[in-house]
């Protein structure tokens, strides 16, 4: 397809099927339309899941032949074969998928998450020598706060800090703070989606 | 959906167009200087001189939420790193959590380097799905960060708390490290580790600030308007709340 | 170097003083002076008379005090008599410079008494001053043969030099190279001036100052020389030298800084490591219970779902949706375990549902690892509708009609609507209770979001404690979407105790405990020393600097 061609008919496509969805929610006709439409989406997400892995699997074959990391790609191509190989006779039900998913996935995650622990401990204590402005110092004055209001510590509790400073840092102070961040979140996300839309923002090679 | 949704959309939307429009002939608009993207900018220079190699994290927020959103700021972060390192040797490369994410990253690679006129320098491989769980996600991104390859990392997506371990990576391997993200906890997550954070919506600025386009410095104007707007109202309640006139 | 014994030194003398010269001897007062040496080698001083009655008192006492010097001297040479070689150095130095006079001219008895065949080979007279009026110094005008007292005492000279040429060192000329010859001012002027002075060709040569026959263009001459040393500033002096350091440290490779700090960073991780593992396993492999629960009313939410569980009658089918991911896992199982064990103990008829693709058998390991003993999991009486994709938008799909949104389950391909405790079941109000398990606030706020409204009893929420503080505020919205909330260890601990039970919340509780007192501590004491080194840093940084100022001023 030639390149004028292109463009002006993606933009159509996706300023169509975008307005249709959002009319949906204000005409009840169209609810059957916005349905439809994201039974596709659902389908397109699918198909990207399969996409992506074999993204994955090409990055790494071509990282094996390479040379580059030679080890890790391997064992990574590898696992990702016989996982899908033995899923896919057995089933997710299946012994060795489930044995695959307690044993290895499961305490896999839960240890990357334990040390985002001491990551995070590392690049607390070290904050204060990063930056030292006054935002980082009320960062780090709040973070003691709420950790020591948490629960008692090493098996002491202060009631000043888990009944009264506590719930006031986590309740009040916090919670507003949060909900401004949201609302910006929130109308930076109409923005943008209505960039989408309008068809000012194309990211999909329009 | 409400009616009052649907004004806000139509307010939105009409402003954009205004603002996208006639915004040349309202008067220059001056964007408050934020010093992330001022240092981004830098870096990519830097990098480009020094022929090292950028990486885009564009989170694992699906298009099927509102976390689409900030997904969609890091490709135009992506497309605006892809113009002004061009020149590099090493082109830049975008990694995500999201199958979907990664198709529009390559897509937005690949018509990037058609506008430069250097199409043979694009290669499925600078769009990489990393992990299809957030930590599994991290784990494929630090890698490449941590072979010393990558001098300086733009984390601009929907993050969760597993972007503390791609920003350690960049700290243990001296890169730069800009992050922004929809969720609170990676934001305050970022606030701690990353070199320059983007606290609430400074992720969906990255056009505008990147020199993206008008339509981009339009919907920064509009939603700037909107933002005290909301400001206004929640005063104008909590005001009315208080003296007995809204119950 | 001309020789002296040959050439005729008055020769040497410029015109003005051989017509001066002339005149004096045509007075009668001086004799030439070329024959004063020679017939007066002693260097006699002459007499006062001699000299004249005008002769100043001082001059006379220099004259009586070279005398009495001259007659100490040994005799020497006269000039004339001598080689070449026998040419005092002085008089060659002199030479240079010109014709000096250095020395009196001797006594009219001494003239006279002159070789006269010295006076042949001159040929010419020289002008003579009267001794009244000149100096003595400033008389004669042959500083090569003038310079010795013998010479003159021997010529019978009756003036005495004032100064004789062994009191004065000869200067030696100095040599003006040909550079600084033409930096004098107005040595162009002088040269040109040279050039105009005299014409040599066309039919005006010979005169000066006229316009040149020949083009300038067409006369060659050498440039002027310039000064070949480089003259350079002390700034200038600087900047080469750091231009200099800069091209020499050019090919030296740097360390690479990032990894002198490596080193350090990965210890610390490594001790915050082992401290945190340590701080989290002691107490649960000693047990126990040094921590004490929250007290009765420190969660009034988590008491709502308490509430509202108790409140369940018995077979009433919940739904539970299990969108914990897998890193998570751990913590939210403990108040999820609590309250599940509650829902079974009411006899709930459990229905599991995840939009996570992880969550299907999280469920299944959670209900087989800590709830194996109910009789309800033993047995399978359970519904895990399992995967539904789709996110937020199959979220709201299956709000609004759930049979619609999951006809089958995807992993048995059974259809899940005709068991027992979905048979009655159309739309999520249908539900006795809907009870969210979530590891992250923007799932569950999709889920208040999407269908909290449609729900009459609100939602129930069991989530990490990262997601308690976006959650919270949806408890207090009107209408109430949020009905309670059951959040992380904490959470877990209190539901535990209102239920007088011991768990997972219970056994972690004590391990929470030490170990966020750890990570206190140690991001206390490490924010400390890193400031402190900070500060130090900024103040050696600071002192370089005033001292660098201090040094350039």
């Amino acid at each position: 397809m030639k390149k004028a061609l292109r463009a002006p008919i993606s933009t159509l496509v996706a300023i169509a099927t975008g307005a249709a969805v959002v009319l949906s929610f204000f005409f009840f006709e169209l609810e059957e339309l916005r349905g439809l439409i994201l039974g596709w989406v659902i389908l397109l997400a699918a198909v990207a899941l399969l996409l992506g892995l074999a993204n994955l699997f090409l990055v790494h074959f071509h990282k094996i032949r390479r040379g580059e990391s030679r080890v890790y790609s391997f064992v990574l191509v590898a696992a990702m074969l016989v996982t899908f190989i033995i899923t896919l006779l057995q089933g997710s039900l299946g012994v060795f998928p489930n044995w695959l998913f307690n044993y290895v996935q499961v305490p896999m995650e839960s240890s990357l998450m334990a040390m985002l622990a001491v990551t995070l401990t590392l690049a607390a204590a070290r904050a204060l020598q990063q930056r030292s402005d006054l935002m980082s110092i009320v960062f780090i004055a709040a973070l003691l706060v709420l950790l020591a209001s948490s629960a008692p510590l090493f098996g002491l509790e202060l009631p000043w800090l888990t009944r009264t400073l506590g719930p006031y840092f986590n309740q009040e102070l916090s919670v507003g703070a949060m909900r401004g961040l949201l609302i910006g979140v929130g109308l930076g996300t109409l923005t943008t989606g209505l960039r989408v839309l309008l068809g000012i923002d194309r990211p999909y090679g329009g | 959906m409400s009616t009052w949704d649907g004004w806000l959309i139509l307010l939105a939307a009409s402003m954009i167009a205004v603002f996208g429009l006639w915004g040349g002939q309202l008067g220059r608009r001056v964007l408050r200087p934020i010093k992330a993207f001022e240092r981004l900018r830098r870096t990519i220079e830097l990098s480009v001189e020094d022929g090292s190699r950028l990486q885009v994290s564009l989170g694992r927020g699906d298009l099927l939420g509102p976390q689409a959103a900030a997904g969609l700021a890091g490709l135009t972060l992506l497309r605006q790193v892809a113009h002004i390192a061009s020149d590099s040797d090493q082109p830049p490369v975008a990694t995500t959590g999201e199958a979907t994410l990664m198709v529009l990253a390559q897509d937005t690679l690949r018509i990037s380097y058609r506008e430069l006129n250097i199409r043979g320098r694009y290669h499925s491989r600078l769009g990489r799905f990393s992990g299809a769980t957030p930590f599994s996600y991290a784990a494929g991104v630090m890698p490449l960060i941590l072979d010393r390859s990558v001098s300086a990392s733009g984390l601009v997506g929907s993050f969760g708390e597993e972007v503390g371990l791609i920003t350690a990576a960049s700290r243990r391997a001296g890169a730069f490290s800009l992050g922004g993200s929809n969720a609170l906890a990676a934001q305050a997550i970022l606030f701690a580790s990353a070199d320059e954070p983007l606290l609430g919506e400074e992720i969906f600025a990255t056009g505008a600030y990147l020199d993206a386009g008008a339509g981009h410095l339009a919907s920064l104007q509009a939603q700037d308007i909107l933002r005290w707007l909301a400001i206004l109202i929640i005063f104008g309640l909590a005001i009315g709340h208080l003296i007995g006139w809204v119950q | 170097m001309p020789s002296h014994s040959s050439q005729d030194p008055e020769e040497n003398l410029p015109d003005w003083l051989k017509d001066l010269r002339k005149r004096q001897q045509q007075e009668g007062d001086i004799e030439p002076r070329e024959t004063a040496p020679e017939q007066t080698p002693s260097g006699g001083e002459p007499s006062p008379e001699q000299k004249g009655e005008e002769e100043p008192e001082w001059l006379l006492e220099i004259r009586r005090r070279h005398q009495e010097e001259a007659s100490t001297q040994p005799h020497r040479t006269p000039p004339g008599e001598g080689s070449e070689e026998d040419v005092p150095h002085e008089e060659e130095g002199r030479e240079k410079t010109g014709p000096r006079l250095t020395d009196t001219p001797p006594a009219p008895e001494e003239a006279q008494e002159a070789e006269p065949p010295k006076e042949e080979e001159r040929g010419e007279k020289e002008p003579t001053l009267p001794t009244g009026e000149l100096p003595d110094w400033l008389q004669g005008a042959e500083p090569e043969e003038k310079g010795d007292q013998e010479s003159l005492q021997n010529e019978g000279a009756t003036s005495v030099p004032a100064f004789s040429q062994n009191d004065i060192e000869p200067l030696s000329p100095g040599e003006v190279p040909s550079w600084l010859e033409a930096l004098r001012p107005g040595a162009e002027t002088r040269k040109s001036r040279a050039s105009e002075e005299e014409e040599s060709t066309g039919p005006l040569a010979g005169l000066s100052g006229v316009l040149p026959a020949e083009p300038e263009i067409a006369r060659f001459g050498y440039t002027p020389s310039r000064p070949s040393r480089l003259e350079i500033s002390e700034n200038q002096q600087r900047h080469a030298s750091v231009l200099e350091r800069l091209i020499a440290t050019e090919g030296q490779s740097v360390v690479d800084q990032s990894q002198v700090r490596i080193l350090p960073i990965r210890i610390l991780r490594y001790v915050i490591g082992v401290l945190l593992v340590l701080a989290t396993t002691l107490p649960l492999l000693v047990g126990g219970q040094a921590a004490p629960r929250p007290e009765m009313e420190a969660y009034p939410e988590s008491a709502r779902v308490y509430n509202a569980i108790e409140m369940l009658p018995a077979d009433s089918p919940v739904l539970v949706v299990f969108e914990v991911e897998t890193s998570l896992y751990g913590e939210v199982a403990a108040p999820a375990s609590a309250v599940l064990s509650h829902l079974l103990q009411k006899q709930g008829r459990l229905v599991f549902l995840a939009t996570d693709p992880t969550g299907p058998a999280l469920v299944e390991r959670l209900l087989t690892a800590e709830l194996a003993a109910q009789p309800s999991v033993a047995t399978g009486d359970y519904v895990n509708l399992g995967y539904l994709s789709g996110g937020i938008a199959a979220l709201r799909q299956f709000s609004a009609d759930p049979r619609a949104a999951l006809p089958e389950i995807a992993r048995t391909g059974e259809d899940p609507w005709t068991r027992q405790a979905l048979e009655n079941v159309d739309s999520l109000d249908d539900f006795a209770l809907v009870v969210i398990m979530t590891s992250e606030a923007e799932t569950g706020k999709a889920w208040i979001e999407q269908s909290g409204t449609t729900l009459s009893n609100g939602l129930l929420m069991v989530s990490s404690a990262q997601a308690a503080p976006v959650l919270l505020p949806y408890l207090q919205s009107h209408p109430a979407t949020l009905n309670g909330l059951v959040a992380g260890f904490s959470g877990a601990s209190y539901y535990e105790r209102l239920r007088a039970d011991v768990g997972l919340g219970t056994m972690y509780w004590n391990a929470y405990s030490y170990a966020l007192g750890a990570a206190l501590i140690l991001i206390l004491i490490g924010g400390l020393y890193g400031r402190t080194i900070q500060s130090g840093s900024d103040n050696q940084t600071s002192t370089g600097e005033e001292h660098s100022n201090a040094d350039q001023q």
